[in-house]
């Protein structure tokens, strides 16, 4: 359809007609050139009083938010940044500086996966049943139990009996000896009879392990996995967070119940050591003995 | 000129880029603003009916019965030089905490600015802020600039207008500079009569103690329970202005969340094939928008498309065409020989340009109308960039060697004298 007549723009008052471009001089088509080329710009720190809100407001690079936050409080729940439009071509000539959530929320809010476990039936079944829906650390290895056990008891009943010998090296690492006592802790399925024994009273020392011991000593078939060797001191809840990290393993680990940990005696045993000479093939999936002489 | 190059180049810059909506005030060199202040400001009459300018972003928002909010700038273009000088006092010293005695100010200006209103910014720059040097670009031309490019078709889509501007070789083409007011406010225009269509009823963020909330359902079949909202009294005495003003903000966080254009011309059928996305109002309250929020979205493709029930008379301006052929009329007005280098490298700048959808939707239209040409809309990568392209190219320009000779230093300006309107016409181009 044919475009209705265009709006005049506003008349300046020139002092002359509009002013012809300049002749492009040498300076100047310099000054084009090194536009054109581009030029690094260094970042800064931005008080944006003008984004939007949620996720973007706010001093860039700065934890702390200025009191004018607070007479802003948000309406929307999806943050507003939409990322740009796609249909030519991207050209930021400088990298980025700004937390970019673009358009990183704007299905809103990502919904969180519960830690510890994905059926969200199983709900810890701790004596203490917590109010708190599940978002902090101290979750269940306890409600990933109940999976365990049906394939658990299929295997140990070899390596049941070596279970005994195993332990103690484990218990050695732990340098706390109140929660080791004398006999295994881990109440193995075809040992049930060896979990009561183990001591009640040791200080649970995390909230991940009362559980355990209290299920124990309750005598439950309910039967866990072997626990991980059991922390050395008290509980300090939050659990710090690196207790998650590989280096502290040995000492406080707890991992949730995503590993399910078996003991080393699940391990299929070694070749026994014969001696002599070693023989090796020719070549590889050759039966033929190599011989070098 | 030449003369002055040795000591201004070791002064470092600063950018000030005066909006309609917001000033933005940082170093250059630097790639992004580090100041963004709301150019509105309150006023607010003394008992002895003496007027008092509140230049602070955060007091505007306080509910204060017969404070107006009022903005220095009208149409792009800076009117009261009072408030104006106070907000960049605001902005220079309190906030970016420097001394404009040692730095070199960048001003930006759209490309319509009269030559008055450059004289005066030469002037408050020099004997208000006392700046060594000044020099004045156009913000069009800072825009091209920021995406490195000399020449560049610049679709400003403001608050105020949606303005076009062809730049060429780094000179803004007068001739092809064409504007309507369908802009930001229109789109707010149109928002409001959706409400009211809805029948929402929309309270500001000051009224609001405590949202509504929504309690889950304890099990299924409980329903959910839901606390309702706590409001405070209504304040007496609040201004028209301010209550615009803060409803203003609920407008903005509906544009940023909610809001999408069709990349087609609009169609019932296409647009109920969108999700739908919700908006939570101070309050509390939920509402889910589908096939409406791409109506609005609409009319800056279709100006007529508007909500027009609802809306006041004489909101939609006489001669208002859409965007797609204000940008093809702007191209015309140019020789031939630069307009497929136009087409080839638009570029949307302005907070209204963010919205989803649009660029691929002005390349669609802008395809039709010119099938011979190669048309390519372009998009800074980061809505940030997008906001505050013009400050961005005035950062680069200022801080580029070759430019250094160009300052206009306070000893020419001393020198000019009385023809001070033409001297900033042929210094600052």
């Amino acid at each position: 359809m044919p475009p209705a007549p265009p709006p005049p723009p506003p008349a300046p008052a020139p002092a002359a007609a509009a002013p012809a471009p300049p002749p492009v001089t040498k300076d100047r088509s310099a000054l084009l050139n090194s536009i054109q080329k581009g030029t690094k710009l260094k970042k800064a720190q931005t008080n944006d009083r003008s984004a939007p809100i949620v996720g973007g407001g706010g001093v860039v690079g700065d934890a702390s938010k200025a009191g004018g936050r607070s007479t802003k409080p948000s309406g929307a729940p999806p943050v507003p940044m939409p990322t740009s439009g796609s249909a030519g071509t991207n050209e930021p000539p400088i990298p980025a500086s700004a937390p970019k959530l673009g358009g990183l929320f704007s299905q809103g809010m990502p919904k969180l996966r519960k830690v510890g476990n994905a059926s969200s039936a199983a709900s810890p079944p701790q004596p203490s049943k917590s109010s708190t829906p599940v978002s902090s650390p101290p979750p269940p290895p306890v409600s990933s139990a109940p999976p365990i056990p049906p394939s658990a008891p299929s295997i140990p009943s070899a390596p049941a009996p070596r279970v005994p010998t195993s332990l103690p090296q484990k218990i050695s690492r732990s340098p706390s000896p109140t929660k080791v006592p004398s006999s295994p802790p881990p109440p193995i399925p075809s040992a049930p009879s060896k979990a009561p024994p183990l001591p009640p009273q040791s200080a649970p020392p995390l909230g991940s392990h009362i559980p355990m011991s209290s299920r124990v000593s309750s005598g439950n078939s309910q039967t866990l996995p072997p626990p991980p060797p059991p922390p050395s001191h008290p509980p300090s809840s939050p659990i710090p967070a690196s207790s998650y990290t590989l280096q502290h393993r040995s000492d406080k680990v707890d991992d949730h119940g995503r590993f399910q940990f078996k003991d080393d005696s699940y391990l299929p045993q070694p070749r026994r050591f014969r001696g002599g000479p070693k023989i090796y093939r020719g070549s590889t999936g050759s039966t033929v003995p190599l011989r070098l002489d | 000129m030449s003369r002055n190059s040795a000591n201004i180049v070791e002064i470092p810059a600063l950018v000030i880029d005066p909006g309609t909506c917001w000033t933005r005030f940082g170093f250059a060199g630097e790639e992004s603003p580090e100041v963004i202040l709301p150019s509105n400001y309150g006023v607010l009459q003394g008992e002895n009916g003496e007027r008092k300018s509140i230049v602070d972003e955060l007091q505007i928002h306080a509910p204060i019965p017969g404070m107006e909010i009022t903005n220095g700038i009208n149409d792009g273009i800076i009117q009261d030089w009072e408030s104006t000088l106070q907000l960049w006092n605001r902005g220079l010293k309190d906030k970016l905490k420097v001394d404009p005695t040692e730095y070199a100010m960048m001003i930006t200006e759209p490309s319509w600015n009269t030559q008055s209103v450059r004289q005066q910014t030469m002037e408050t720059v020099f004997e208000q802020l006392h700046a060594p040097a000044f020099y004045l670009t156009k913000q069009a031309v800072c825009a091209a600039f920021a995406s490195n490019k000399a020449t560049a078709l610049i679709v400003d889509l403001g608050t105020d207008n949606t303005t076009v501007t062809p730049v060429v070789d780094g000179i803004a083409m007068r001739k092809g500079i064409v504007k309507q007011k369908i802009a930001g406010n229109f789109l707010n225009e149109n928002i409001k009569s959706l409400f009211s269509k809805m029948s929402i009823n929309v309270l500001p963020h000051y009224r609001v103690a405590r949202k509504s909330i929504v309690i889950e359902s304890s099990g299924p079949g409980n329903p959910e329970e839901v606390k309702p909202a706590v409001f405070y009294d209504s304040i007496d005495g609040l201004t028209d202005s301010y209550n615009d003003f803060q409803n203003k903000r609920i407008l903005e966080e509906w544009k940023e969340s909610v809001l999408e254009t069709l990349e087609f011309p609009f169609d019932e059928l296409k647009a109920s094939t969108k999700n739908p996305k919700h908006f939570e109002f101070p309050d509390g309250s939920n509402y889910q928008f589908g096939i409406d929020r791409f109506r609005v979205g609409e009319v800056l493709f279709n100006p007529s498309f508007a909500f027009r029930d609802n809306l006041p008379e004489n909101t939609v301006p006489e001669n208002a065409i859409e965007l797609h052929n204000l940008v093809y009329q702007s191209i015309l007005a140019c020789e031939s020989e630069i307009r497929s280098q136009l087409f080839s490298n638009i570029i949307l700048t302005g907070g209204t340009s963010l919205i989803p959808g649009l660029t691929e939707r002005l390349q669609f239209e802008l395809q039709r109308l010119a099938p011979g040409n190669r048309v390519n809309v372009h998009t800074s990568g980061d809505s940030i960039y997008r906001s505050n392209a013009s400050w961005l190219g005035g950062s680069i320009l200022a801080s580029l060697d070759n430019f250094q000779h160009l300052w206009v230093s306070k000893q020419e300006y001393d020198e000019v004298g009385v023809d001070r309107g033409l001297f900033v016409e042929k210094r600052c181009k």
